[in-house]
């Protein structure tokens, strides 16, 4: 009997039409059910043992985005990159922990466009090959500004006047400005977290070019995600990244890092997606990391997962490559 | 050797996974997401800082003695455009509530301290509001 329930719990879900592989009970239930603003409906796992519940979100409406019509052009005729993007299909801030279905979720599908991970100097993984250390907030930097969003989920914000460009991020929160004017690197340039940036157009890509980054600067997600993959950098790291504003909503973003004291060989990134924000109320929002449960906490970590933590990024390097990127 | 490599792959997938969203900071290291609890009590607080934001709820323990329980979210800037506001919390304040959270491994002296998972506030809307390391606890499974 209790199979039949679940069978029929089961076709209930599929006529609802869900699609929302992987996390089913946040298939919505009919309309018209007057749900608040940001909230969705949770079906049962069992018709009528529990009433619906509202989910915070608007989970049940994140779609696939639309092209949205042709590339908007500055007046100097190259296309015109400014508004606010979100690394991923939905253009709009995601959560990981709601299970959104991959193919709304990712940047790029390793099935189409396979990413390899940065294959490291087997004599550099020990020098360079560093987890963030735990709990920490380090300054971002070129690249990890963009790259650090395929986890953090945040906006990518970018303003486009003639013979410039701005890059913000709100977390880290980094602002880079890079002039578009033909100018070519400093020829002694100070070196920085974002490093010396210069832009120029290739048809319609902008290609920002950006050499003396501060050796102190985490590459993160730059090829496997997250702060426990980070890997710092030698002073010879060139940073290449492409920038497509394919349609009114879709950027498409490609990173190249040079470092040949590190790398066996350039990484060159998966081209990953980012989507235009749709929400006209979705501000820019202060997000300043100040480390709020410091210093009690810090106190009484369990130091054995910590340190096996900071250990399992240079474990993962020692397979530099044997494996694709896991799409975001 | 197979067996140790495959164990060192397993920890590090299951460390990239608690270090996925929003991360300043792992779950593992401070949470434990093997004892997860349901709580109920009255919201009494809220903080509203990077890079967590974190709520205060009153819980009557077994003995019926009040605890304070302060339970970390994820980020401001998250939970506001996935639906949770500074707002909603305060709205809500001395109310009941409901939450889905785990215990840090060490407690601190003065509180008992955790990471939310669920919630659950008097206005009855479930919003997720930390990471969820209990795959298998999916919202139609939750006691509130």
């Amino acid at each position: 009997m209790a199979g039949v329930k679940r069978r029929l719990a089961c076709c209930a879900v599929i006529a609802a039409g869900v699609c929302i592989v992987g996390f089913p009970v946040l298939a919505q239930r009919g309309g018209g059910q007057g749900r608040g603003a940001g909230a969705q409906t949770a079906a049962p796992a069992q018709q009528g043992a529990k009433p619906p519940v509202k989910i915070a979100g608007d989970f049940d409406k994140v779609k696939i985005l639309e092209q949205g019509g042709a590339t908007p052009r500055a007046r100097d005729g190259h296309p015109d990159l400014s508004g606010r993007y979100y690394p991923n299909h939905a253009g709009r801030m995601l959560q990981g922990a709601y299970r959104i279905p991959e193919p709304i979720m990712r940047q790029f599908d390793p099935e189409k466009t396979p990413q390899e991970n940065p294959v490291f100097r087997p004599e550099a993984i020990a020098k360079y090959q560093h987890p963030t250390p735990y709990g920490s907030c380090p300054p971002g930097g070129t690249p990890t500004s963009i790259t650090t969003q395929a986890t953090e989920h945040g906006p990518l914000e970018i303003v486009q006047v003639p013979g410039r460009v701005w890059l913000l991020t709100e977390f880290p929160q980094t602002i880079r400005m890079v002039p578009t004017d033909g100018r070519p690197h400093s020829p002694d340039p100070d070196t920085s977290f974002n490093g010396d940036s210069v832009g120029r157009w290739e048809g319609d890509t902008l290609v920002i070019d950006t050499v003396a980054i501060d050796t102190r600067m985490r590459n993160i997600s730059v090829g496997r995600t997250g702060d426990s993959n980070a890997w710092l950098h030698s002073e010879k790291e060139h940073v290449i990244e492409r920038f497509t504003r394919t349609s009114k909503n879709y950027l498409i973003y490609q990173l190249t890092v040079e470092d040949p004291e590190v790398l066996v060989k350039p990484f060159t990134s998966a081209p990953h997606v980012w989507t235009l924000a749709q929400d006209p109320n979705d501000v820019w929002t202060e997000y300043i990391c100040s480390a709020n449960e410091e210093p009690e906490v810090y106190k009484n970590l369990d130091q054995k997962t910590k340190e096996e933590y900071e250990k399992s990024g240079r474990d993962a390097a020692t397979q530099s490559g044997r494996q694709g990127g896991r799409g975001r | 050797m197979r067996i140790r490599l495959a164990g060192v792959v397993v920890a590090v997938w299951c460390l990239a996974l608690a270090g996925e969203a929003f991360a300043h900071h792992g779950f593992n290291v401070e949470f434990d997401g093997s004892k997860c609890m349901d709580l109920k009590g009255t919201l009494t607080g809220v903080l509203w800082e990077n890079p967590h934001a974190y709520l205060d709820m009153n819980v009557q323990d077994a003995s019926g003695k009040p605890v304070v329980w302060h339970l970390e979210m994820i980020t401001p800037n998250a939970l506001k455009r996935n639906g949770t506001t500074r707002q909603d919390f305060t709205a809500n304040i001395g109310k009941i509530m409901n939450a889905r959270a785990c215990p840090a491994k060490v407690q601190t002296e003065s509180d008992q301290r955790g990471a939310a998972e669920y919630i659950k506030l008097a206005d009855g809307i479930l919003r997720i509001v930390g990471q969820l390391p209990e795959r298998g606890i999916t919202p139609d499974k939750l006691n509130f």
